[in-house]
């Protein structure tokens, strides 16, 4: 039997086929310098978040207890929507901006729900179901339209969501009072057409702030739930399709269906996600508070290290550390060096979208 | 010739009948709103003429126009600062807002040339980008003409400039013609055509033929010699300068300068003007401009009134929304399909 | 005479084969009369094809032969029913099953290795092999579902090693695919699909292509192992000597059809050769006067791809002023390279001089100054903007590249195009080519492939090249069109003094054509001929054996 060893070597073959191998092979041919270099390329927004931050930390001046409490309930609201990213990105299809819908979802559940008046944690429970049923749909449903534009899905993921949020304020907006009867009419403007801007939940904020045990369990939960798809059929399929349609299809996968289910997973968790959001922040923007979501989740998670193709649990918590304390200390780092908080502010922006802007430059050098 | 309409520009046309129906019935005061659409018309239709140029090269929608926004938005904030008003106003601020749109589109162009193939959603990070960096600049940039400055409190520049006293309504007024009782404002619609025709000569030249061959076949256009960066770098230049010029008549007939997000609301009604006009990613000519312009404003000055008359003022603004970005969403999903056909 | 024998040869070889198979009872796959047509093009005419167990079977051809038509009819591949499906019975031992998707393919036995790998490069050579079938617990599948049941990671790997030991061979697992090497990536191809449950035939398209001459024979014995455990394979490959050396039988497609069956031992790689160009190429004329001179316009030294790390010397060529020189070769050995590199922005090492001026790597705006032009082999793809009128097809490269056909208008400080001057032009060469069209401003697309031609050669003439690069003349024409299109190409040649580089697979158009014919094999340029020398020593030296190289 021959036995072969696998050490990069030199291409010995000769012909016109191409050779796809090119990175593995040349890489010990590559200096100190060319590692130091490929280090610096990968972990480039790793790094200068990392600086970003602590600059931004000394300047703002505040205490590591202060950012370490306000990274705690950062936590809670982020986690598991950032989580949410992962999945599409697994399946090679990028970014997924369209989990706004998913946000979108839970914000109408816990309308709904707390409409209702189911008290306490039964109430949590039944808009936790709700959202999980309604984003299957949605899912399943979003999906789909990425399958009609494979390769264009996170500028369709984008104007799928800015379509969505419009249709959702309609049916706030316009829905609510005409064809929609609340049973609490105190939630209506007062024209009584169109729901109010904000709607208090503080009382389930009680219950769930004062279980920390369920909240550490549905982060554990939905991160433990991505680990172990690794290992199913189900995320070996992802991680085919990640590595090509093309190479997919050949090996007889069902590509639009294996598509299909990664976005419907990723939206569940971006509605859970954005629950535990609302729910901490103890009442719902009606109209706005959806709104960047899909944005700043995605700059978090390329914070974390990740990429367009290749991302893990760990870049989430490394994002979320990184992307937020920045988001901490930016204001009152512009205030104390430009004196004007709006500064800060502004540049954060700025950093969420040119992350995002940066990824595709880092990617499209990978693939060239 | 035979005209074939896309799906698009049938629903359009079908809400234009549905609202035309509406307005019947409420009363709706037809001729003011026909004399208004020629200006909404003018005042948007530029920006809406811009995206041809990188359509034409094959570079795609151009989600980025805010970068060609912002330049604009910089030159008239010079052209304040020194004083300059009425005509030599606008005309400064023109040549400034070109100039600046010249510089932003060239960084903007090479960026898109990096990233070929995703244009698309590399424009849109890139526009969406570029608002919170020229935040950045009007709080901190050194203007000192007091009616652009925060009135009381507040660190640099006031977020609407009023062209009062500078060049309000410049082209809006100039030749303005009374047919009866519609007002046709002549300047403004000179204005406009000077714009296309600059447009339509630019794309007779070498390089706008090269564009063309971009689009067409790029293989083909490299094996004949196109410099493929280079002609799309000039596409990308010349859609940001013409957006930039499209801004500056905007302001002059909206009557103020409007920065930090202001630059940011325009983009997605242009290109849903372009594709209602019946254009598309890969193809779109003047008259798809043209037309698609001329019907979504007037479709949304007709919807203004039917909404105000059954007491939900909103939804005049959210329906427009709807239609902005479901029919980009369904030019997206159809694109494919139309390509083949 | 030649001729004569060699159909005898061929008659004998056929009734022996239906001889031997009747022995063997029923075949494992059997294609009855599979026609496939693209459009208009006619890809598969008719074709026949049984393949029977323990039988390892040739399939050869040049490019354009079909034969990646019907390994995508045999694998459901999703673009033949995309394109309207095929016509014709394809049985699985005995049963009619026409495979509609890659899916029920696999579900037949039929498995399939890819030329451009169907590899997940990023992924380990375990979870590779086990690709789309991995083994999980059933009894866990029906608690959770199939999709969310976990893998059984040893259970997988023993079942991957193990394929990959009937192929004779072992490998670490849990190495990432994309640092094997590239005939390694092939064994992984292959341990997949031989894993499969009921896997009955094998098929390999181009398996050996980027690969060392020893890495082709371990894969070849592989190939033998398999044979022995009962599964047909269909070996397509552009190198004659492996599939003599390794084939029972061998198929050569040309133009759509089965042109003949060979039997082993008696395989012989120049016949199947002459069989893959064509006969006619033996009564081939040499019909013009030479018109070359002594002067070098275009030197080649060493040119080699810049991207590809292939270990071979590279190209080296010298063409005459005024010259026809034709480059041939079997498909798959380069010979449409030189164009490329010269005209087609691939960047080379080496050294180029044109017209004594020295070129650099990747610039075709550089030797377009220099007079050279190319009409490259994919008309469609770039010889051509299919949805653009004649005219502007025309017009471009001359309007781009020489400033023809644009005009000032006062006061405008640059030129713009002049349609008048474009169209006329394009009339005048829609005559005098006999371009069948309804007008200059017809689109192109509308046109026949022999149309479309001539409106490449109307391009060129445009240009009134120097030097002019054709890749492929006269594919995908009629009789008619081909005879008109060369006779176009010697027309620039002796009125305008153009210089041609003809690359082209029918050597019998070259014969009769060119004054030089240069054969590569193996991306080289290994003998440069005389037109009016031996076909068949051209024929020897395109399938010749490698390692052995002529002297030049």
């Amino acid at each position: 039997m021959l036995k072969f060893r696998v050490f990069p070597t030199h291409r010995q073959s000769r012909g016109s086929g191409t050779d796809t191998s090119c990175d593995g092979m040349m890489f010990h041919e590559k200096g100190k310098n060319q590692l130091i270099a490929n280090f610096l390329r990968k972990h480039l927004l790793t790094l200068i978040f990392g600086v970003l931050c602590w600059v931004g930390f000394n300047a703002a001046g505040v205490s590591l207890g202060f950012v370490g409490g306000e990274l705690y309930v950062r936590t809670v609201r982020n986690a598991v929507t950032i989580l949410a990213l992962l999945i599409p990105i697994l399946a090679g299809m990028g970014l997924n901006f369209a989990i706004i819908i998913g946000a979108m979802i839970s914000q109408l559940s816990m309308i709904i729900i707390s409409d209702f008046s189911i008290p306490g944690l039964g109430g949590i429970f039944a808009a936790f179901a709700l959202t999980l049923m309604l984003c299957f749909i949605f899912g399943h449903l979003i999906g789909r339209i990425m399958n009609a534009a494979k390769g264009k899905e996170m500028i369709v993921g984008i104007v799928t969501g800015y379509l969505g949020s419009n249709m959702y304020q309609m049916l706030f907006l316009v829905g609510y009072g005409t064809l929609i009867m609340p049973r609490n009419p105190e939630i209506l403007l007062s024209r009584g057409i169109g729901m109010r801007n904000m709607i208090d939940i503080q009382g389930y904020r009680a219950v769930f702030m004062n279980s920390p045990l369920l909240i550490f369990t549905i982060v554990c939960a939905a991160a433990g739930f991505i680990y172990y798809l690794q290992w199913t059929k189900l995320g070996r399929r992802f991680a085919i399709l990640g590595e090509g349609m093309q190479t997919a299809q050949l090996l007889g996968i069902d590509v639009d269906k294996t598509r299909i289910a990664a976005i419907i997973l990723s939206t569940i968790l971006a509605g859970v996600g954005h629950l535990m959001f609302i729910i901490e922040m103890g009442n719902v923007n009606v109209y706005t508070g959806h709104l960047n979501i899909d944005i700043f989740s995605s700059a978090a998670l390329l914070a974390g290290g990740a990429s367009l193709k290749y991302a893990r649990i760990r870049h989430v918590f490394i994002g979320l550390f990184l992307f937020h304390t920045l988001f901490i200390v930016s204001p009152l780092a512009g205030q104390n060096i430009f004196n004007s908080a709006a500064i800060g502010e502004y540049f954060r922006s700025f950093a969420a979208y040119a992350t995002i802007v940066l990824a595709l430059v880092l990617n499209q050098r990978k693939r060239a | 010739m035979r005209i074939k309409l896309k799906p698009p520009t049938i629903v359009i046309l079908i809400y234009l009948a549905m609202l035309l129906a509406g307005g019947f019935y409420v009363g709706l005061p037809l001729f003011p709103i026909l004399s208004e659409s020629m200006v909404k018309f003018a005042m948007n239709g530029i920006m809406v003429l811009s995206l041809l140029p990188m359509i034409h090269a094959g570079v795609g929608l151009n989600f980025g126009m805010p970068v060609g926004l912002s330049a604009a938005l910089v030159g008239m904030s010079l052209a304040i600062q020194f004083k300059l008003q009425g005509g030599v106003g606008f005309l400064s601020s023109l040549v400034f807002a070109i100039a600046i749109a010249v510089v932003f589109g060239a960084a903007y162009g090479k960026l898109l040339n990096r990233l070929k193939g995703r244009e698309e959603i590399a424009g849109v990070f890139t526009g969406f980008a570029f608002i919170p960096l020229m935040n950045i600049f009007w709080t901190v940039a050194p203007f000192t003409n007091r009616q652009m400055l925060y009135p009381v409190g507040g660190v640099g520049l006031r977020p609407k400039i009023s062209l009062d006293g500078y060049f309000r309504f410049i082209l809006d007024e100039t030749l303005v013609i009374q047919l009866g009782k519609i007002s046709i404002p002549l300047g403004l619609l000179l204005f406009y055509a000077l714009v296309v025709a600059v447009i339509a000569l630019i794309f007779k030249t070498q390089n706008g033929k090269a564009m063309a061959a971009l689009r067409l076949n790029s293989g083909f256009a490299r094996l004949s010699g196109v410099d493929e960066n280079r002609v799309r770098l000039l596409a990308v230049i010349l859609s940001t300068a013409i957006a930039a010029v499209g801004m500056c008549v905007y302001s002059q007939s909206f009557g103020f300068v409007q920065l930090y997000d202001g630059a940011s609301m325009l983009t997605f009604p242009a290109l849903s003007a372009l594709l209602i006009g019946g254009g598309g990613s890969r193809q779109a000519t003047i008259t798809n401009a043209v037309a698609g312009a001329y019907l979504y404003q007037f479709v949304y000055l007709l919807s203004v009134p039917v909404a105000n008359a059954i007491l939900i003022p909103e939804l005049a603004e959210l329906l427009r929304m709807i239609i902005t970005n479901g029919v980009i969403l369904f030019a997206m999903l159809m694109e494919r399909r139309w390509q083949h056909a | 005479m030649y001729c004569l024998g060699l159909k005898t040869m061929l008659m004998y070889y056929q009734s022996k084969n239906e001889r031997q198979m009747n022995n063997m009872g029923q075949p494992i796959i059997e294609m009855k009369q599979i026609s496939k047509c693209f459009g208009e093009a006619r890809a598969l005419d008719q074709v026949d094809l049984s393949l029977w167990a323990g039988e390892i079977h040739g399939l050869v051809g040049s490019n354009g032969s079909g034969k990646s038509t019907l390994l995508n009819i045999l694998n459901g591949h999703p673009v033949i029913a995309e394109t309207g499906g095929f016509s014709g019975e394809i049985r699985v031992a005995g049963q009619t099953a026409s495979p509609g998707s890659i899916v029920e393919a696999i579900q037949q036995g039929i498995g399939m290795v890819h030329q451009e790998f169907a590899l997940m490069p990023e992924m380990s050579v375990k979870d590779n092999l086990r690709a789309g079938y991995e083994v999980s617990n059933p009894l866990i599948d029906r608690l959770v579902g199939a999709s969310f049941s976990p893998i059984l990671e040893v259970e997988n790997r023993r079942l991957a090693s193990e394929a990959l030991a009937s192929l004779g061979i072992e490998l670490n697992m849990d190495e990432k695919v994309r640092n094997l090497p590239v005939h390694l990536k092939q064994f992984v191809e292959i341990g997949r699909e031989v894993g499969r449950d009921g896997l009955r035939l094998l098929i390999l398209d181009e398996p050996t292509a980027s690969m060392s001459q020893e890495n082709a024979k371990d894969m070849m014995e592989a190939l033998k192992r398999l044979k022995q455990k009962g599964i047909v394979i269909l070996f397509v490959s552009h190198r004659l000597e492996e599939v003599v050396s390794l084939c029972d039988r061998v198929t050569v497609l040309r133009d759509g059809r089965v042109v003949s069956q060979h039997l082993a031992p008696e395989l012989d790689p120049e016949k199947l050769a002459l069989d893959m160009i064509g006969e006619g190429v033996l009564k081939a004329q040499h019909f013009r006067e030479e018109n070359m001179t002594e002067t070098v316009f275009l030197k080649m030294k060493q040119i080699a791809s810049r991207t590809e790390s292939i270990a071979s010397a590279g190209i080296s060529l010298e063409v005459n002023k005024g010259e026809v020189m034709g480059l041939t070769g079997l498909a798959g050995h380069g010979f449409t390279m030189p164009g490329n590199f010269l005209m087609g922005g691939v960047p080379w090492t080496g050294e180029i001089e044109l017209d004594g001026q020295r070129l650099s790597s990747g610039s075709i705006q550089e030797a377009l100054r220099q007079g050279a032009f190319m009409l490259p082999d994919e008309r469609k793809e770039l010889g051509l903007m299919l949805h653009a009128s004649i005219s502007e097809n025309i017009a471009f490269a001359a309007r781009h590249n020489l400033k023809r056909f644009i005009s000032r208008l006062w006061p405008l400080p640059f030129g713009l195009s002049n349609q008048q001057q474009a169209d006329a032009f394009a009339l005048e060469m829609i005559r005098a080519l006999g371009i069948k069209c309804r007008g200059p401003h017809q689109h192109v697309r509308e046109l026949s492939g022999g149309n479309q031609q001539k409106v490449c050669i109307a391009r060129a003439i445009a240009m009134s090249p120097k030097l002019l690069f054709v890749g492929e003349p006269t594919r995908g024409m009629d009789i008619q069109s081909k005879e008109m299109v060369l006779k176009l190409l010697i027309e620039m040649n002796r009125t305008i003094g153009t210089t041609l580089i003809i690359a082209s697979s029918e050597l019998e158009e070259l014969i009769r054509l060119c004054d030089r014919i240069a054969v590569f094999r193996d991306g080289e340029v290994v003998k440069v001929f005389k037109a009016l020398e031996d076909p068949k020593q051209m024929i020897r030296v395109m399938s010749g054996e490698r390692g052995h190289r002529d002297a030049h």
